[in-house]
């Protein structure tokens, strides 16, 4: 590798150390990296002590598992094009090393060890957090090592031929070659799904592995499943990892030498990726919108400056539907594919509805459609006419619509599969709309009080991490501390019936949250009020 | 010292560039002009290799582009429209890393000159990210020369700049065209061009409907009889374009 290249990576690992000790000067970094440290250390010291003082799983299971695993990740990757990735160079890395002197397999080379060294951090956590799933650490950690690179290189040599092939051939490619692989792997599930009458996942998963098919897509991750499961590094994964090294280099010669044209298109996925961080930075989220626009809301009436402030948001999130409709419909297949192979029995209910209650946590994030997707337009909105309660309630809608046309297609997707106690549903469905509004709420009070914006975090930005955790944490707490009251106040109030009454208890719990709802609307506006854009817009 | 000839860029059915053949000599400044999407920035990424031409050749200090990337891009410093610098690094490392590229012997030196000349020396030890934008575009400028570049291409150069900052960029691009470099400059700011160039290159829709001496565009284009300004020239040409669509033919020197 040119020795500019070797310097750039260490410059930039210094770079991160110099990151972190910045961050700790002050006390809210301090907090921020201890509260990331303890986390990171209960995970691994939980791993731990299940792997040496309960009982490891099972070797046959993990070999099961692991190719398994793999497989879905790769097939996710390359379904969402996260692949792309793989090549893209940040507009930084554009700018001065394309420009460069540096020839092409240089700069691929470059990519490559800085792939190999994230590896090596994100498979020294993986390895210790998932201690109990290997039988020694040091072969867990070299197979989840080499299973990191295998993975990352499989993504490149696919995003690479898909060029060399063209960018038209390119996507009509990988279409064909994703229905090949999808209709192959229909054709061998559908007779282990449609014998498995109650099979759980991992029967249903193990008699995959055993299927002719499954033997022949699963061979060259079962390469590194057994270099993770070797009772030692020595003589028993070594013979699996030299395999697992000869499949490696085999993909690096097919990244070598397809690399022709790939700057270009590795330039265009890098300024992709960089809008999309840009998006993240603004708030907006992952998603982009349609470059044409299709669809079109009718104007609201004005209801104070509420009806255009909603309606601004609303088409943003309509115009961006289509990358959150392709998530949307990701999750709903997961879904529908664990409660189908879970074997809940009659626990299938309380899993829709705890399955609901995460998926709805994890959708937030998705839908800024409010004042985190404004953090760069809060002078507009405060020059605006309309008064704080108004322009607040207004700001909330969007996500709420979004979010709760989310779970319903979640809660169609369980009915579908399985059929959930009816009652539970109907107790999902109704509690869906006051729960979006309080939690909606609560994220835009966080964002207004404490402004940081949605980035993402690298890998060893610890004090990023940690500070994620927090809001995380306090985002729980606002949010059970005020169900729980509409919870308690709503049984309190029913009891007034003298005898049981559900319907009542329902009714009066959701009257609380929806007053609790209303009751944070003046709170927003005058968080919105205190928030000084020169001094809070987040860096 | 850069030699482009017929050179043609597509993206699938869009052409943005499309033949366009134009030498810039040493001591040569030569300035691209065009209304947005006439395919300047697209010329530009092509001489420095950012992106590769779908057909002609770009020769670069003797080396074409395409075949030599390597000794061609040795020669050569490229400046983008809105520069993007790593930002968890320093402004001195990034110097540290150009001078490494580009194997420059003793750069420490001509680093802190460089540093000193756009004023940067007290911001030597300061993130990227903690840069204004005119301060972004000063270190891009201070890494583009720290190799003495035979070749300069300039995209926008003013962008962000304090009037300072502006006088001392002008006075930078003279003095390395005067020590023997060919400098590409992009912009919208007329005066500047006017300034500063001693040749025209006036796209349109990817075409080139003016090559030539500053002099010879206001000759060609006077309207009447009188000195035309270069805006006199450039709305005539490229308004004349949009109207006839390509009624003026390109004209080179």
């Amino acid at each position: 590798m040119h020795p500019a290249l070797v310097t750039l990576i260490l410059l930039q690992g210094k770079a991160l150390v110099r990151r972190a000790v910045r961050g700790a000067r002050s006390g809210r970094g301090i907090v921020f990296l201890l509260v990331a440290l303890s986390v990171l250390a209960l995970w691994v010291i939980k791993g731990i002590s299940q792997a040496y003082v309960g009982q490891r799983f099972s070797p046959e299971k993990a070999q099961t598992a692991f190719p398994l695993a793999m497989l879905a990740i790769c097939g996710v990757n390359l379904i969402s094009s996260v692949g792309e990735r793989a090549v893209a160079f940040l507009p930084p890395e554009v700018d001065f090393l394309f420009a460069g002197p540096f020839s092409r397999r240089q700069l691929l080379g470059y990519k490559l060890v800085k792939s190999a060294l994230g590896a090596v951090f994100t498979a020294s956590i993986f390895s210790l957090v998932f201690v109990r799933y290997t039988q020694h650490w040091a072969a867990g950690w070299l197979g989840i090592f080499l299973a990191l690179i295998f993975q990352q290189l499989l993504s490149m040599s696919v995003v690479l031929i898909g060029q060399t092939m063209g960018e038209r051939a390119y996507t009509r490619g990988r279409t064909a070659v994703m229905t090949t692989l999808l209709a192959l792997a229909g054709i061998a599930l559908a007779p282990l799904v449609l014998a498995s009458g109650t099979q759980s996942l991992p029967e249903l998963a193990t008699a995959f592995r055993g299927s002719m098919i499954g033997r022949i897509v699963l061979a060259p991750f079962d390469v590194f499943a057994r270099v993770v499961v070797a009772p030692a590094v020595v003589p028993d994964a070594l013979p699996w990892a030299g395999l697992a090294m000869a499949v490696i280099g085999g993909l690096v010669l097919i990244v070598m030498w397809l690399d022709a044209h790939y700057l270009e298109t590795s330039a265009a996925a890098g300024q992709r990726m960089y809008e999309r961080v840009q998006r993240l930075r603004r708030g907006l989220g992952p998603l982009r919108a349609a470059p044409q626009p299709r669809w079109r809301l009718p104007r609201p009436p004005r209801l104070g400056g509420t009806g255009p402030l909603a309606w601004r948001q609303l088409t943003a999130a309509v115009r961006q539907s289509r990358a959150l409709m392709f998530r949307l419909l990701v999750i709903c297949v997961a879904f529908a594919a664990v409660l189908q192979a879970g074997g809940f029995g009659d626990g299938s209910g309380n899993f829709v509805v705890g399955a609901l209650f995460w998926l709805t946590f994890m959708l937030s994030s998705m839908v800024p459609f409010d004042f985190r997707g404004d953090a760069d337009r809060i002078d507009t909105l405060k020059v605006l006419p309309v008064s704080g309660v108004a322009l607040c309630a207004a700001q909330l809608m969007a996500p709420v619509a979004v979010m709760a046309m989310c779970q319903l297609s979640l809660l169609a997707v369980a009915c579908l599969t399985l059929a959930p106690d009816p009652r539970l549903l109907v107790v999902a469905i109704v509690f869906l709309v006051p729960f979006d509004v309080l939690l909606i709420a609560i994220e835009n009070l966080i964002f207004l009080v404490f402004p940081v914006r949605l980035n993402p975090v690298s890998p060893g930005d610890l004090e990023g991490w940690g500070r994620q955790m927090l809001v995380f944490v306090l985002k729980m707490l606002f949010l059970l501390t005020l169900c729980g009251v509409a919870v308690w106040l709503g049984f309190v109030a029913s009891g007034f019936w003298g005898r049981p009454a559900p319907h009542a208890f329902m009714v009066l719990t959701v009257v609380i949250m929806l007053i609790e709802a209303v009751a944070f609307l003046p709170l927003l506006a005058l968080a919105f009020r205190r928030f000084d854009p020169s001094l809070h817009t987040p860096a | 010292m850069i030699d482009v000839r017929h050179l043609h860029k597509a993206y699938g059915p869009t052409i943005a560039v499309e033949d366009l053949s134009f030498p810039v000599g040493p001591g040569q400044i030569l300035g691209l002009l065009g209304p947005n999407g006439a395919g300047k920035t697209t010329t530009m990424r092509a001489v420095a290799g950012v992106i590769p031409p779908t057909r002609g050749q770009i020769i670069v200090a003797g080396h074409d582009v395409v075949q030599a990337p390597v000794a061609a891009k040795q020669a050569l410093a490229y400046v983008s429209d809105d520069p993007k610098l790593f930002e968890a690094l320093t402004v001195f490392e990034h110097l540290q890393f150009v001078a490494s590229a580009y194997g420059v012997a003793d750069f420490a030196a001509k680093a802190e000159r460089l540093l000193e000349q756009f004023e940067l020396t007290e911001q030597r030890n300061k993130l990227a990210q903690e840069l204004s934008r005119g301060m972004r575009q000063k270190v891009a400028v201070c890494c583009a020369y720290l190799h003495d570049p035979r070749a300069i291409v300039v995209d926008e150069p003013l962008t962000g700049l304090d009037p300072r900052g502006i006088r001392t960029m002008k006075q930078s691009l003279r003095d390395r065209a005067a020590g023997g470099a060919a400098v590409v400059i992009s912009s919208h700011l007329l005066a500047l061009v006017e300034d500063l160039c001693t040749d025209l290159l006036i796209l349109h829709r990817g075409r080139q409907l003016f090559f030539g001496g500053a002099d010879r565009a206001r000759e060609v284009f006077a309207t009447s009889g009188a000195d035309s300004s270069l805006e006199e020239v450039f709305f005539r040409v490229t308004e004349s374009a949009t109207e006839g669509d390509g009624c003026i033919p390109p004209l080179s020197r």
